[in-house]
């Protein structure tokens, strides 16, 4: 989030201070608002003043469109405040949180089927965000390494969360992105056929998009760059961004082969903070192969005097979300896990067939996953905007938003 | 059009959509009241149902609920 400055209105009237109303209990005067007061005040006070403030925000039990959770078991949020003053990168301090994140990594690598001869790597990160800019600059620099000319370009759908736009605009490559049509809400094979070429750095597939919770189709791309790498003597490999459908899909439809069973698909992301179920804060990648993480992009700390190989965006973070992740994972088992995800699977139809019947809305969504996005489906007099507003009456936050560009016609 | 060939959807209102992400804490319960909230948000902007926002009878025979 970037904040601007911001003028203090001139005197001391209202707007200059923050003027809580506890006059006797704690204040006499006010708390300037955009600047740090010159003293303190008791820690009741503070707290109560900020959680005050809070108060405008919307309930998060509410929010409905978000895919981040809102909600963990108090046992997981013990674990959390636990563990939020242990910085995650200091090894040599935590050995036993190195541990643990080795742990997770290795239960995920087997979720997403790698292959038992593949040595695969993977990494926490903040979210999917870090976990793609990371996975992407991997799959230039791996290009980069054979090409010492040229200008890189890369791959994906106009559905793709702005993080892939992020990662275009910040680490400079063209993106080549495939337009909607206009009954489609996803990339297709065809599509990616006619924008890649040698210096193409990699496709993207998004397992359950944002916008609707589609799922693209992997195995057709895994299929045409098969093909055209064995002609061209190219080598171009797919990102799959399963930021919702990783905690998904290998539980509730495991025969679907869209992971590291496909032998392009050489790196992952995942949110731990969306459907694995843990509080903002906790991503991660996947590389299939430990080799696919070109070398010279790894930094090493310290580790009870060995050295241990990091590769992140940035450096210090609190270890409680990985702990979260390590609970979670326990607890559920993958039992767990996949009952949850049916019963989400579940709800998610049965709440898309009540729209439907409504005659009201039409439903995009394909239900592979859990996440419904609807449209009206007759023109009406106001938008889904306004729906939207008229919604928050009653408490709901319920996003309405426009899809991405659709084809030129 | 953008530098990408890409324009915004023709019909934009056509294109205007809104989502719920059936997570773990949204309950068979929820998407019961969420749905019929739903219809009946969108019936009282399109002006179908009507909406009452004045005590149906006067204060001196009904008493305002406190
Ligand atoms: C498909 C997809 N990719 C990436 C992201 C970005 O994830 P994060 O918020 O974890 O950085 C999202 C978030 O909504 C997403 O839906």
């Amino acid at each position: 989030m970037i904040s601007n400055k911001v003028e203090p209105p001139a005197g001391n009237g209202p707007g200059t201070g923050l003027s809580a109303t506890y006059a006797l209990r704690y204040f006499t005067e006010s708390v300037p608002r955009y600047e740090i007061p010159a003293d303190g005040m008791p820690a009741g006070a503070a707290c109560q003043l900020v959680h005050d403030e809070l108060n405008l925000d919307g309930n998060a039990a509410f929010d409905l469109g978000t895919f981040t959770t809102t909600w963990m078991e108090p046992e997981a949020e013990r674990l959390i405040v636990q563990n939020l003053g242990k910085n995650f990168v200091d090894r040599f301090e935590y050995p036993q949180t190195t541990e643990i994140h080795q742990r997770i990594v290795n239960m995920l690598g087997p979720l997403f089927n790698a292959p038992d001869q593949a040595n695969f790597c993977g990494t926490a990160t903040v979210g999917s965000s870090e976990a793609i800019l990371l996975g992407l600059l991997a799959h230039k620099r791996a290009w980069r390494n054979k090409h010492r000319t040229g200008h890189p370009n890369i791959v994906f759908g106009a559905d793709a969360h702005i993080c892939w736009d992020k990662f275009a605009r910040y680490f400079e490559v063209e993106p080549r992105v495939v337009p909607m049509a206009k009954d489609r809400f996803c990339s297709d094979a065809a599509a990616v056929r006619e924008r890649i070429d040698e210096n193409t750095i990699c496709v993207g597939a998004i397992m359950g998009t944002t916008f609707t919770g589609a799922c693209e189709p992997v195995r057709e791309i895994d299929a045409l760059l098969a093909g055209i790498n064995q002609d061209r003597g190219w080598d171009i490999s797919i990102h799959v961004d399963a930021a919702s459908a990783g905690f998904v899909l290998p539980f509730t439809n495991p025969e679907l082969v869209w992971d590291f069973r496909l032998s392009h698909v050489r790196s992952i992301n995942v949110s731990g903070h969306k459907f694995g179920l843990v509080y903002p804060g906790l991503g991660w990648l996947l590389f299939k192969h430990a080799g696919d993480l070109p070398e010279d992009l790894v930094f090493y700390v310290n580790y009870l005097g060995d050295t241990m190989p990091t590769y992140t965006l940035n450096f210090s973070r609190g270890s409680g979300m990985v702990m979260a992740q390590y609970y979670n994972l326990l607890r559920l088992g993958y039992a767990g896990y996949k009952s949850i995800m049916e019963n989400c699977l579940a709800n998610a139809r049965y709440f898309a067939g009540r729209l439907v019947a409504s005659g009201l809305f039409d439903v995009l969504s394909t239900m592979e996953l859990p996440i419904v996005t609807f449209r009206f489906r007759q023109k009406a007099g106001f938008t889904p905007f306004q729906l939207s507003r008229k919604l928050r009456e009653r408490g709901w936050m319920l996003p309405a938003y426009n899809l991405p560009p659709t084809r030129r016609t | 059009m953008d530098a990408a060939g890409l324009q915004p959807a023709a019909d934009a209102e056509d294109m205007t959509v809104m989502r719920v992400v059936a997570r773990e804490t949204f309950s068979r319960d929820m998407a019961e009241i969420l749905a019929a909230d739903i219809v009946s948000a969108y019936r009282s902007l399109d002006g179908t149902k009507s909406e009452r926002l004045e005590p149906a009878v006067s204060p001196r025979r009904g008493h305002h609920a406190t």
